[in-house]
């Protein structure tokens, strides 16, 4: 009886099942990494940015407003 | 003045994506402390089918933390493409929870996730259960650094205003962390969290049982769910009600406009159980009030007083005169830095700045305003009202009926009947979405109903908004609404796949290979 391998000593998660869904897992976890770089590159990156220097702060809460604030080219 | 468009769809696009990432924050939240109790049981006994229970359980656990995760790294992006004057303003505060936040879930969490999955053969039976409990504890201390910043939205302690810097800047971040509102926001949303996550193991697990499938795996799950679940329904409604005596305090109009009180009532208040508010003449119709309840709920005596919308609008007005002084006195001081006078003004009437801002919606000085203006921006800060009366009362109904529901659980759990009704499984199965509305419909009622500010009477909202065009905004929202989609779809299908295998079809269990020694054995089959 000794000899008998205790099944239950093995994850689930080392069976192909388990690798499997490792890999599913793994999968997803790049493909998102990677699509929400390119979201970043294509929608947030190429937009111009807010223009938060002191000057355009004071600008806004003390006498213009957003719309009136100048938008500075985003840097790379 | 600002752009309304931009201020609209960049308030679209942050709900939105906060939104989204919540449909899988309190399942982790929920998910995390059941794998715990699971494992514990486990470790305790020795029984194989509480491991396996844990292994199959952090599958789905794993499929949502998959996709769940980084889906909130868009808002924090947001907040420096929308949001740059917000950022700006608060930036000194926010902060520090924020990166606090992102320690936690992207160190302690992530780390402890890895070796909850791959740790099973590496580690002994005491040291991954500690590694299952440190998950869920990192998950819950990254809930509560994300709710401490989000509590200093609606209860500004601990910070003041630096006219030299034009920011908020903290005077003491253990005011910050111990926040009232911050303890009771935390631990109303852990629990609803806790809900959510007994509901999915209820709900999948009567599932299985309707289908005759894996039915003791099933029935063990479901007497964890329906415990857990039981405790943790009645914890939100009372810590809800703490939840609520906070807002009665330090946001008297989300709570006048949850209740659509447009007047103030003599102590103690009625609570409007039904009815239709009605925006345009302040009145709500068909109303149906229960004498006395709001009063105690929301002042906790016989005596104090509620104050209605209208009264809250003149009031506002007030503040809004008062905040024109501290802007008057603060270009002054920006200009002459010694003048004692400017200084004694500023000083006296500070709190209220904030309120002199909310007449820059219509125009960019606040000291041209004419008592009209005045007026407008007074009633500009009544939120919602139809949205938060319903949305209130939905999500309390949902707790009520997760009180019920799993209050019947437990009943028929503790005697061994968890498959004797066809119609219990049923419903049990159906359920499963209402967590999600009370959650979702909460963070309406808690976010909705602190416009028109952004920092409740400090900063308006418009205010916070980045100099983008419109264009710009619906072209990013565009691009979210895509790829959140796609996420949305992945995640129901994974999800939907993993379920339906089950813990048989995964070859979890029943076990193929008889296990000795014998304790499997004479457990699998036996009951719950």
């Amino acid at each position: 009886m000794n000899a008998v391998v205790h099944r239950s000593d093995r994850s689930w998660f080392r069976t192909a099942a388990g690798r499997r869904f490792g890999v599913e897992i793994g999968l997803i976890v790049l493909a998102k990494a990677a699509l929400l770089t390119l979201l970043y590159f294509a929608l947030v990156a190429s937009q111009p940015r807010a223009d938060t220097s002191p000057a355009a702060i004071r600008a806004h809460v003390l006498a213009g407003a957003a719309g009136n604030a100048t938008a500075e080219p985003a840097t790379p | 003045m600002i752009d309304g468009d931009v201020v609209t769809l960049s308030r679209l696009q942050f709900a939105l994506t906060a939104l989204y990432h919540f449909l899988f924050v309190p399942l982790t939240l929920g998910l995390a402390w059941l794998l715990a109790i699971m494992e514990a049981v486990y470790v305790m006994t020795g029984r194989e089918v509480w491991k396996r229970m844990t292994q199959f359980w952090g599958v789905l656990f794993g499929i949502n933390f998959a996709m769940g995760v980084a889906t909130g790294v868009t808002m924090e992006f947001q907040f420096g493409t929308n949001w740059a004057y917000y950022a700006h303003y608060v930036g000194d505060v926010f902060g520090t929870p924020l990166a606090l936040e992102g320690l936690m879930a992207f160190f302690l969490e992530a780390t402890f996730i890895g070796l909850f999955f791959f740790g099973w053969d590496r580690l002994g039976r005491v040291q991954h259960l500690v590694v299952t409990t440190l998950l869920a504890v990192g998950a819950n201390l990254s809930a509560l650094w994300i709710l401490i910043a989000n509590a200093w939205m609606q209860n500004p302690v601990g910070a003041e205003f630096n006219f030299e810097t034009m920011r908020m800047e903290v005077t003491s971040f253990t005011q910050v962390m111990f926040n009232p509102v911050a303890q009771s926001k935390f631990v109303h949303t852990v629990s609803a969290g806790y809900v959510l996550g007994s509901m999915f193991v209820l709900s999948i697990s009567a599932w299985y049982l309707l289908r005759g499938r894996n039915v003791d795996f099933a029935k063990r799950s479901m007497t964890v769910a329906a415990s857990f679940g039981l405790a943790s329904a009645l914890s939100v409604v009372v810590l809800g009600d703490e939840s609520g005596y906070t807002v009665s305090e330090n946001q008297k109009m989300k709570l006048a406009a949850i209740e659509a009180m447009w007047d103030t009532e003599p102590p103690p208040a009625s609570f409007a159980l039904f009815g239709f508010p009605d925006v345009a003449t302040r009145t709500t119709r068909f109303a149906v009030h229960v004498p006395w309840v709001m009063g105690i709920i929301g002042t906790r005596s016989l005596d104090g007083v509620l104050p209605g919308i209208n009264q809250l609008v003149e009031e506002a007005a007030q503040r809004i005169e008062r905040g024109r002084i501290a802007y008057a006195a603060m270009q002054r001081l920006r200009k002459q830095p010694g003048d004692a006078q400017a200084r004694a003004a500023f000083d006296a009437n500070k709190q209220d700045l904030g309120y002199a801002l909310l007449l820059k919606r219509e125009m960019t000085d606040p000291a041209q305003a004419s008592a009209d203006d005045v007026q407008r921006a007074a009633a500009s800060t009544i939120p919602n009202v139809p949205v938060l009366f319903w949305s209130f009362r939905i999500m309390v109904g949902c707790g009520m009926y997760f009180i019920a529901l799993f209050g019947w659980s437990f009943w028929l759990a503790s005697r061994r009947r968890l498959d004797a009704s066809r119609r219990y499984l049923k419903i049990a199965l159906w359920s499963l979405p209402l967590p999600w509305l009370a959650i979702e419909l909460g963070w309406i009622v808690a976010e909705y109903g602190r416009q028109p500010w952004a920092i409740e009477g400090v900063l308006p909202t418009a205010l916070g908004v980045s100099s983008v065009s419109a264009g710009q905004v619906l072209f990013s929202i565009s691009g979210f609404v895509v790829f959140y989609t796609a996420l949305a779809v992945i995640d129901a299908m994974l999800m939907t796949k993993y379920v339906r295998r089950g813990p048989d079809g995964l070859g979890l269990w029943p076990m193929s290979v008889p296990v000795s020694p014998s304790a499997d054995e004479r457990d699998y089959g036996v009951g719950t």
